[in-house]
């Protein structure tokens, strides 16, 4: 590969390639260079945390946003809700739930026993992450983890990034346990979903790991089909930090 | 209807709801009565009957939810009577509408607690694996929103070009990639470089102010 010039390089660059646009001599240059690498982990960092500081910052209350989905709101305040969903696709998501609230019977009640699994949303633990299997078997590097939790059920997963034809990607090791720290039946199915959209299925292995791979950048949720519930983890944003 | 006591209000909300979970004629005015003096007279012995008439129905949209801690039927009724003022109950014109609201602090509920589980855990920084504590309890992430309110508002006035605001705005508050901007907002930004140049300015001009550079 021809030498890639290190005077050339802008902080636009490094900020692109932070932010997950790779150029593929950029990239080796980056890997050999220290200042340039350097500059390239500041962005991340930089980007990460006013992620954690920002994220969701402006968005509506929730009670605003029942009220507007029973026009309960008139002059600048309906205008302001409405100017926010144009660009939030976070509220208009909750927004769509609402509604969907409003279109059943309040009387109506819910059959016992049959119809759609429960559905139980996972919580996110604040210990450290158990070490995956997987990473042992294939020798993965493992660079972060979380640990959710719904009932006796914990989801850890990470993100692996890497680049192919189609550009940077992503893929999900996913390791699922049961209270007892056993694995759940090998076969169990896992579903990654964009909104209503099914991503990818992939079963489970005898350990309970999963990876699913080639998914570019967006925000996802992972399900985890049970025989008695489906175990939701809500709202993975695969991205880079920038 | 002005005459009737609380306690008659109530017999008669009991038996025309009957009478509708029976699929027969039945008169509304009693059961929205006894909301009207609850919110607009702010009644609290008809409120204390709202909840007894109606804490079943409430609890069984709750238990249809996921994983709910036990306080969400008071948590639901709390969020009813914090939302529907006076003059709020007034664009009410029946009482299904009336318990279709009351149905949404239910679910109002269940969003909130879905993002305050999120709140402070950016997922995106699993890669850098770095870990950030769970926060699913509301009022601790509503602190956190109003910091983040607050230092949003900072940012705001420390920027003072629109299209960085806007690029900021984009990228952090909304989270979105800089492609996914271009893709949304090609009329303002059609060129990726542009919106990672005004990124690279907007950031540069952050990591200098002495106030943030605590928090970054």
């Amino acid at each position: 590969m021809e030498e890639f010039d290190h005077n050339k390089v802008t902080s636009v660059d490094l900020l692109a390639l932070a932010g997950g646009d790779p150029d593929a001599r950029l990239t080796a240059h980056v890997a050999s260079c220290t200042i340039c690498s350097q500059q390239v982990t500041d962005y991340k960092k930089l980007g990460g945390r006013l992620h954690d500081l920002l994220f969701r910052a402006d968005c509506l209350e929730t009670q605003t946003l029942a009220d507007y989905s029973m026009q309960l709101l008139t002059g600048e305040p309906e205008s302001t809700v409405r100017m926010h969903l144009a660009d939030c696709p976070f509220c208009a998501a909750e927004l769509t739930t609402l509604r969907e609230v409003l279109r059943s019977d309040p009387f109506e009640q819910p059959a016992a026993g049959f119809g759609a699994l429960k559905r139980l949303i996972a919580r996110l633990l604040p210990a450290p992450a158990p070490r995956l299997g997987l990473a042992g078997v294939r020798g993965v590097a493992v660079s972060g983890a979380r640990t959710y939790r719904a009932g006796d059920i914990s989801v850890s997963i990470s993100l692996q990034d890497t680049i192919s034809k189609a550009g940077r990607q992503w893929m999900l090791l996913v390791l699922v346990l049961n209270e007892e720290g056993e694995s759940i039946p090998s076969g169990t199915m896992t579903r990654l979903m964009q909104g209503a959209s099914l991503l990818a299925e992939e079963q489970l292995d005898e350990w309970g790991n999963v990876v699913i791979s080639d998914i570019p950048e967006g925000v996802y949720d992972l399900e985890v089909l049970l025989p008695a519930a489906i175990v939701v983890v809500e709202g993975i944003v695969v991205t880079a930090a920038l | 209807m002005d005459e009737l006591t609380i306690a008659e209000l109530s017999i008669h909300c009991k038996e025309e709801s009957a009478r509708y979970l029976r699929h027969e004629p039945h008169n509304d005015r009693f059961c929205f009565e006894l909301f009207r003096r609850a919110v607009v007279n702010r009644d609290e012995l008809a409120w204390a009957e709202i909840y007894n008439h109606y804490g079943g129905m409430v609890r069984r949209w709750v238990g249809n939810l996921p994983d709910v801690q036990d306080d969400g039927v008071t948590g639901a009724f709390e969020r009813f009577w914090r939302a529907i003022t006076p003059a709020k109950f007034e664009r009410f014109s029946s009482l299904p509408a009336i318990l279709q609201y009351l149905k949404l602090c239910v679910h109002t509920a269940e969003l909130d607690r879905r993002r305050a589980a999120r709140a402070v855990t950016p997922e995106q920084r699993l890669a850098e694996g770095q870990d950030f504590p769970a926060r699913d309890n509301p009022q601790e992430a509503a602190i956190q929103t109003v910091d983040s309110r607050a230092f949003w508002a900072m940012v705001q006035q420390i920027l003072d070009d629109s299209r960085e605001r806007r690029v900021i705005y984009l990228s952090y508050v909304l989270g979105m990639p800089p492609r996914v901007i271009c893709e949304r907002y090609a009329t303002v930004f059609p060129d990726i470089q542009e919106v990672y140049r005004l990124k690279r300015n907007a950031l540069e001009r952050l990591k200098r102010v002495p106030e943030l550079r605590m928090s970054l």
